[in-house]
């Protein structure tokens, strides 16, 4: 018993203290902006109202995601010499990183877990995760539930990609950190919703509520961010991320970064509040994502991924490295001299 | 636009003293910065041709210095044999405004050595030893060869640019001229106002800090001396950083709160001894400054004695509380007695070395060596009095790309709909493009004294 709660304690029971200060931090300036705005809230009325009438709380998420369901991507054979349960830390299953469920490891074997390279199966991992789950903004129900529907929140695409990961025996935490939205982003999800706007222009960034999952490979830590499939940033009119390249949707914010292994208790439930206040606007987003999604389909149906993504590069600016640099300067200032000497 | 610059007296001749660059060392550029009487009143075709050679003239500059830059043109495949005459400008290739907040990390030499690769000119040494970024600027102003100046970074992340000295000097040249020579002739006793922290890395703060030297102290006036670190804007964008700084910021805070009681004071004592007064601000912080005066019963008449009132930075997210330039003007000759041709409001932005400044009927002129444009959605340009983004070539800049495509949502005009002054002008409603940064220093300073932050 003692042994369980030193476990649970250090898995990360309590909600880390930034955490919390962040949390508290946002709900402020989302209170004040409900204030200023209570149409937009009153908005919530109807679907609220809707959702009572089918017997769901009124934060529900009410689409049937069945024909999502990862599990009709396994076989029999899937299940059979499954990889073994870990319990050394950052290997062992987490509130909703559920990486000892049996289609988890499945699924972790299916992706090459034991077979191929640790960085080909990561590869795999964040490519799966990527464009078999989608961006749906719901109640969080952790990796188990994520796999089993067409996806979630952010953080729960992270416990997804976490639990496959440590299910195939590679090492995975959390790593929240503060961002600031794109131009596209911003347009897609905010721009149009008083609530959402005004509270990110009090905030002037997103703490906390965004993370990636750092895999250890090599005895390196790597960033993993499979939030955005490749159709939604091809909808939003963004390169389409690759593995270990930044996502372009977001601009990181340089705050102190928190990382852990597993989420704390409570944690989801924090965020069935703002799940109600905001139901109708999440509502529309999920609705927008799906639309641009279908317009990213099209674009990378006709042109294909790596064309799209050659002319998406001609904005790039890469910087030369200081060297570089040093020896360009270095080259012009001996090209001046010889020119003074020749005169 | 009508002409009042008499470029004579004390204060020209220390704005000379201080900014002005000998002429035989001009280029193109410097023949419209330094050798232009008027920037509102001039020949234009002889001001297009020299804008033209202007923009070569930088581009080439920048080619051929820069290798980012270069590299950037080669990918397009541009390069300053392409860039003929004015039609051929939209060809050049700009660098979104947000390339100057990539810097790797607030470690000073990782900023030092993005500057270093980035910068077109040679930045100085590095031989800084401490490991904060506020020290790191300190340390610029005194040992490398020019400033380094931050934006208000309330996403977080704030954009440095580095200004070589003939950037610099050209910045605050025209600056000068523009504010202090364009409205009224500032007389050799008048006094500088600015409602705000006066130390400060901020680009525009740090302009009003070096630019007012003109003014001896004890005719330039700042709210406080206290300095406006970059750790109080993080703080105040929201970025909780300690104990320490959240106490740094109560006490400026505070300081600044009894500064508008202390400026109404100063305000009058100036009317009253008929003095000439030049105050730049914010236009929420001069509309705070007004209402408190309503509220006290205090009017003046500074516009008997010649006085101006400049603000910029906009209103932002506070566009709820924005008046009508019209009805804000008619509140300042209310209030302060300064008729509205003495009344201006500016545009300009961290990475531009020149500004916009309105007319009467509040259209905003810019100055003639900047090329302004806007751009749809796929950064192709859009015909004169279209709304888009505004991008500009700003030839005055030697020691990065002044090429740059903003975040803010404008509409050019090629002539003033509004007065005959020549040149390109903006709309007075500027707002930002979508997704981009929301706030600037505008709001930070209205956070400093509404208390409105979070924390």
């Amino acid at each position: 018993m003692l042994q369980k709660i030193r476990d649970e304690l250090d898995k990360g029971f309590f909600m880390p203290l930034p955490l919390i200060k962040n949390f508290m931090g946002t709900v402020g300036p989302l209170l004040y902006v409900m204030g200023k705005n209570p149409g937009a809230v009153m908005g919530n009325v109807p679907v609220w109202m809707h959702r009572l009438k089918q017997v769901k709380p009124p934060w529900a998420h009410l689409d049937d995601e069945s024909a999502y369901d990862s599990r009709q991507l396994l076989t029999p054979e899937d299940y059979q010499d499954l990889p073994p349960v870990s319990h050394k830390k950052y290997l062992r299953p987490t509130r909703l990183c559920e990486c000892d469920a049996p289609e988890i490891r499945a699924m972790a074997k299916k992706l090459g877990a034991g077979t191929k390279s640790d960085e080909e199966f990561i590869r795999s991992v964040f490519y799966f995760v990527k464009n078999e789950k989608k961006l749906v903004f719901k109640p969080m129900r952790g990796a188990l539930g994520t796999f089993r529907s067409k996806g979630g929140v952010c953080l729960d695409q992270l416990s997804l990609m976490a639990a496959l990961l440590r299910a195939g025996g590679i090492s995975a935490r959390y790593r929240l950190y503060a961002l600031a939205p794109s131009e596209q982003m911003y347009d897609m999800m905010i721009r149009d919703d008083p609530l959402l706007r005004e509270t990110l222009e009090m905030l002037g960034f997103l703490d906390s509520l965004h993370g990636e999952v750092e895999a250890l490979l090599d005895g390196r830590w790597i960033a993993l961010d499979a939030t955005f499939s490749d159709d939604l940033e091809a909808g939003m009119g963004l390169p389409v991320t690759r593995f270990g390249e930044e996502p372009t949707w977001r601009v990181r914010v340089a705050t102190g970064d928190i990382r852990f292994e597993g989420f704390p208790f409570l944690f989801k439930n924090a965020l069935i509040p703002v799940a109600l206040v905001l139901r109708n606007t999440i509502d529309v987003v999920n609705q927008k994502l799906d639309e641009t999604r279908a317009h990213g389909w099209e674009i990378l149906d006709h042109m294909g991924v790596e064309a799209y993504n050659q002319q998406k590069a001609e904005m790039k600016i890469d910087v030369p490295s200081l060297s570089e640099v040093q020896a360009f300067r270095k080259k012009k200032e001996q090209h001046v001299s010889v020119d003074a000497d020749t005169a | 636009m009508e002409s009042v610059a008499r470029l004579e007296g004390a204060l020209w001749k220390r704005t000379m003293d201080l900014f002005h660059q000998p002429q035989e060392k001009w280029k193109s550029v410097d023949h419209l910065i330094y050798g232009l009487p008027d920037y509102y009143t001039y020949d234009q075709q002889e001001v297009q041709k020299l804008r033209t050679d202007a923009i070569r003239e930088s581009f080439q500059h920048h080619y051929r210095n820069n290798l980012f830059y270069k590299h950037y043109c080669k990918d397009q495949g541009i390069s300053p044999e392409d860039i003929a005459d004015e039609e051929d400008f939209a060809r050049i290739p700009m660098v979104p405004d947000r390339f100057f907040k990539d810097y790797p990390t607030d470690n000073p030499r990782d900023v030092y050595e993005w500057l270093y690769r980035v910068c077109s000119v040679d930045i100085g040494d590095y031989t800084f030893e401490g490991d904060h970024l506020q020290d790191f600027l300190r340390w610029a102003e005194e040992r490398l060869h020019g400033i380094v100046t931050h934006s208000s970074g309330t996403t977080g992340h704030f954009s440095i640019m580095f200004r070589d000295r003939l950037t610099y000097q050209r910045m605050f040249f025209a600056a000068v001229k523009t504010l202090l020579f364009s409205i009224v002739h500032p007389d050799d006793d008048s006094h500088f106002v600015y409602p705000g922290p006066v130390r400060t890395y901020l680009t525009m703060g740090h302009w009003i800090s070096e630019g007012t030297q003109v003014f001896d102290d004890s005719h330039r006036h700042f709210l406080t001396d206290r300095e406006l670190t970059m750790d109080i804007v993080k703080l105040m964008a929201g970025q909780v950083s300690g104990i320490k700084d959240k106490f740094k910021l109560a006490l400026l805070r505070k300081v600044m709160q009894k500064g508008q009681h202390n400026l109404i004071k100063l305000l009058q004592q100036l009317d009253e001894k008929g003095k000439q007064v030049i105050i730049i601000t914010f236009p929420f912080q001069l509309y705070d400054l007004m209402q408190l005066m309503q509220e006290k019963g205090i009017t003046l008449s500074m516009g008997d004695h010649n006085g101006v009132i400049i603000t910029g930075g906009g209103w932002k997210i506070y566009e709820d509380k924005k008046v009508s330039p019209q009805t804000f003007s008619g509140m300042v000759e209310e209030m302060l007695g300064v008729p509205p041709e003495h009344y201006k409001d500016i545009y300009g932005m961290s990475e531009m070395n020149g500004l916009g400044m309105d007319c009467e009927k509040r259209y905003k002129h810019l100055h003639p060596w900047l090329y302004p444009m806007v751009l749809d959605e796929s950064n192709q340009p859009l015909p004169y009095g279209s709304e888009g983004r505004l991008a500009f070539l700003d030839p005055a800049s030697n020691s990065y790309p002044g090429f740059i495509i903003t975040g803010d949502k404008v509409k050019l005009y090629e002539r003033c709909p509004g007065c005959d002054a020549p040149g390109l002008v903006l709309d007075s409603d500027i707002s930002r493009m979508a997704g981009a940064e929301a706030k600037g220093c505008g709001n930070l300073m209205r956070g400093l004294i509404a208390q409105e932050l979070k924390g």
